[in-house]
């Protein structure tokens, strides 16, 4: 079931309905529903893989307990360890089975040797990457005695698989998510009316930013190799605005819809193309994941309080797994190597923390300086999209190198060239709105503040009236397929 | 609220906007002509693009002495042609004649609705237009029956219907009685299909062939006359498709068996002039004048 689905928009109002009406009785039957509805928004796309989310969800729980009970520090280290191999090891499974056997295979056949490794046709569980994110979160957060854990099963499912972040997020934290499931909702008028909005916002992005993007880059990168240099960067441009549409504006739908059940989530994205480096962009972009990797992995790992060789090491760590995270192809480790070799600099500079607020905050507008930073950070993060959209290194490296050919020189000509202006027209529209809306969680934020009903009413009206009339017809979300 | 007070206004104007657009190779004016009652003659042709570009209705006219106008539809299939057939009828008098050319891909069944904007401003509400293209991936029933709903997540038709405002072609000139010329050079697909030697087998859909077996049985029950008609293809092209005289073989029988006239132009000397082709199936401006003659002297011959 897609957010922008019409089996959606019938699901949610039913699943809203039911919970408010519950409301007078008792929260812990608000949490059987939203635990029902979740498996049920589930199962519609695989019931099969509910057994897994079951599993997955059984195992933290119980692991959970027993860390907690457990005095003895060998004993908890092992209740913690036997979590995180299991639900790693159905993620390997799940998800890199094929890549490692394929990988072994090509490795062994460079030394001349032919291994008979099965490649298995296997379906990904969807929101796999992100459900056994929030379990390991749950175990380490128990082993190192940030939270207690959660007796209630029906309360710890509903944190595992509420349905507005089951299948792409955001990453939530124990800490932040299961203080709202254990304690009564109350309906706010306001609260209501604030996810709506952001609702809206994440559908625009989606239906009318991402899914028009996605006609040209889908023609584009289907077939690198006729392209011109000026189509392969046009496609890049077109994708790294498709990417943002689609994720941000899935996460914009989440966190939005979560609000209409009195649940706050953790911000994802916070307007990373107007970042003025890297780091910054790092700070903004896929921010629960970010956290996820840096609380988890960076730090553990000695973070940047160690010498400079470790730190370069830190650095390429967790970008080469925030790659691998995303799917199994060498393409998304050479997108992660890529982002380690422009934030490691930054790093051995002391130049990563540089940029903690957004750009001209108490500006209408950018200065010059931080104008071409913010352009020259947008042109890093495009080239590396190439990579990210690539099917193979290959075709990857040749997009590159015809984007530094003449052909650049070219002007842009594939199918459908002719709708590109729409397209472009409506990217400015929206970067203006997302430029205005900066200091705010999400871009139209702001319109609450508005105190003319009639102007907020006509804006509400203009954005529906774009989606419904300049939007292209539902695809799915990029993100399901991690 | 004040949304819904919009809705049923906005698809009237929508609608009336595109009947004005210049898009579509022309398909809504022959639309506008038909729901108008404006067509009204004693020959019509039907057929895919091969009869719209191919077939001068002019020329057939001044032949024939029988007011002509061509129906043919782009890139459709027959079931879809014999929907406005259909819609022809029901707002215009009966032909004397009809000439139906048929192609390698008439009896096929796509999956997807091909051109399926032509058909906004006229389906909302309209059983025959629900009927026939409702089995294709396109539109779902609330867009037959819910004001504005085809519209939404369409922005060609949303840019189209904007242009039509700025610029509206109200003289519906874009076809001369539903046909036109094209005078365009070589287009090279099908070189580029040579060098990936992609080959094409066509196929006989069991629904298709009934419908025109019901076609022809209904043209004979109200006296229409009915002539089959296969135009030339590029020699060169005609080898990419495996199984192509067993398709034409399977018109053959059916004229046959129903005592129709059927002019082949499949292996015409036309078929051998590179020159009077734009692609391997389309003749250009020259290439149908010349077939046009050809079919209008065949059909004089044999129809007197």
């Amino acid at each position: 079931m897609l957010f922008n689905s019409l089996s959606f928009t019938i699901f949610l109002p039913t699943v809203f309905m039911l919970y408010w009406f519950l409301y007078k009785y008792k929260w812990q039957i608000q949490n059987i529903l939203l635990l029902i509805s979740s498996y049920f928004f589930y199962a519609c796309w695989d019931w099969r893989f509910m057994f897994l989310l079951s599993l997955s969800t059984f195992l933290d729980y119980f692991t959970g307990i027993k860390i907690y009970q457990e005095k003895i520090q060998k004993k908890r280290l092992f209740w913690l360890w036997l979590s995180i191999s299991i639900n790693l090891g159905i993620l390997g499974f799940f998800k890199y089975y094929n890549f490692f056997a394929a990988s072994f295979s090509d490795a062994l056949l460079l030394f001349g040797l032919k291994a008979n490794i099965e490649i298995l046709q296997i379906l990904l569980p969807i929101g796999i990457s992100f459900y056994t994110f929030h379990g390991l979160s749950y175990v380490i957060d128990l082993y190192r005695n940030k939270i207690k854990p959660e007796r209630n099963i029906i309360n710890y499912a509903v944190f595992v698989s509420f349905f507005p972040l089951l299948v792409a997020g955001p990453i939530e934290r124990a800490s932040h998510l299961l203080p709202q499931i254990n304690n009564k909702r109350i309906f706010r008028y306001s609260f209501i009316t604030d996810g709506l909005r952001q609702i809206l916002w994440g559908l625009f992005k989606k239906i009318v930013i991402a899914d028009n993007c996605a006609q040209f880059t889908d023609i584009i990168f289907a077939n690198t190799t006729d392209q011109s240099g000026s189509n392969l960067l046009l496609g890049a441009f077109l994708f790294s605005f498709q990417i943002y549409g689609d994720f941000s504006g899935y996460s914009d739908i989440a966190i939005g819809t979560a609000k209409l059940f009195g649940i706050e989530l953790l911000q994802n994205f916070s307007f990373p193309y107007f970042s003025r480096n890297i780091a910054e962009f790092w700070r903004r972009w896929h921010m629960s994941l970010t956290s996820w990797f840096k609380d988890y992995v960076y730090i553990p790992l000695g973070g940047s309080r160690t010498n400079n060789w470790l730190k370069i090491r830190n650095i390429i760590i967790i970008f080469l797994l925030s790659g691998f995270w995303h799917g199994a192809n060498w393409t998304f480790l050479a997108w992660g190597f890529i982002h380690a070799l422009l934030f490691i600099p930054l790093l051995l500079t002391n130049n990563n923390r540089h940029y903690l607020t957004i750009v001209a905050v108490n500006k209408r507008l950018p200065s010059l300086k931080e104008l071409v930073s913010i352009i020259s950070t947008f042109l890093l993060v495009t080239v590396s999209w190439i990579f990210f959209r690539a099917s193979n290194i290959s075709q990857a490296w040749h997009a590159v190198k015809e984007i530094f050919s003449s052909s650049l020189l070219t002007i842009p000509n594939f199918e459908g060239v002719r709708k590109i202006p729409v397209t472009v027209l409506l990217l400015i529209i929206f970067t203006v709105v997302e430029w205005l809306g900066r200091r705010g969680k999400y871009a139209i934020e702001p319109i609450a503040a508005i105190k003319s009903k009639g102007i907020r009413w006509l804006l509400y009206y203009t954005i529906i009236g774009i989606i419904f009339f300049l939007g292209n017809e539902g695809k799915d979300f990029i993100y399901f397929q991690f | 609220m004040p949304l819904l007070l919009f809705v049923v206004p906005l698809d009237i104007f929508m609608s009336k906007t595109l009947k004005y657009t210049h898009e579509y190779e022309g398909e809504i004016e022959v639309w506008n002509n038909l729901y108008a009652s404006k067509i009204n003659t004693d020959l019509l042709i039907y057929g895919s693009s091969r009869a719209w570009t191919h077939i001068n209705p002019q020329i057939l006219e001044d032949t024939l002495h029988l007011s002509t106008y061509n129906l043919g539809m782009d890139g459709q299939i027959f079931d879809i042609q014999y929907l406005r057939h259909q819609e022809y009828l029901r707002h215009n008098r009966s032909p004397k004649i009809i000439v139906l050319s048929l192609d390698i891909f008439s009896l096929e069944k796509p999956d997807e609705l091909f051109n399926k904007n032509q058909f906004l401003p006229y389906m909302f509400r309209n059983d025959s237009i629900e009927k026939y293209t409702s089995p294709y991936k396109g539109f779902s029933w609330i867009d037959y029956h819910l004001p504005l709903v085809r519209y939404f997540f369409n922005q060609k038709a949303t840019i189209h219907t904007v242009i039509s405002t700025t610029k509206p072609n109200k003289e519906n000139n874009y076809r001369y009685k539903g046909y036109k010329a094209k005078d365009e050079p070589w287009d090279g697909k099908f070189e580029l299909a040579q060098k990936n030697n992609n080959k094409y087998f066509a196929y006989a859909d069991a629904a298709s062939l009934h419908l025109l077996n019901r076609f022809v049985a209904e043209c004979y029950a109200k006296k229409i006359k009915l002539v089959f008609v296969y135009s030339p293809e590029y020699i060169e092209g005609q080898k990419y498709i495996d199984n192509r005289q067993i398709v034409i073989n399977v018109y053959k029988d059916l004229a046959l068996k129903n005592k129709l006239l059927f002019f082949d132009y499949s292996t015409d000397s036309i078929c051998l002039n590179k020159s009077l082709f734009y692609n391997t199936t389309h003749l250009n401006k020259q290439g149908s004048e010349i077939f046009t003659k050809h079919l209008a002297k065949d059909l004089k011959k044999n129809l007197n």
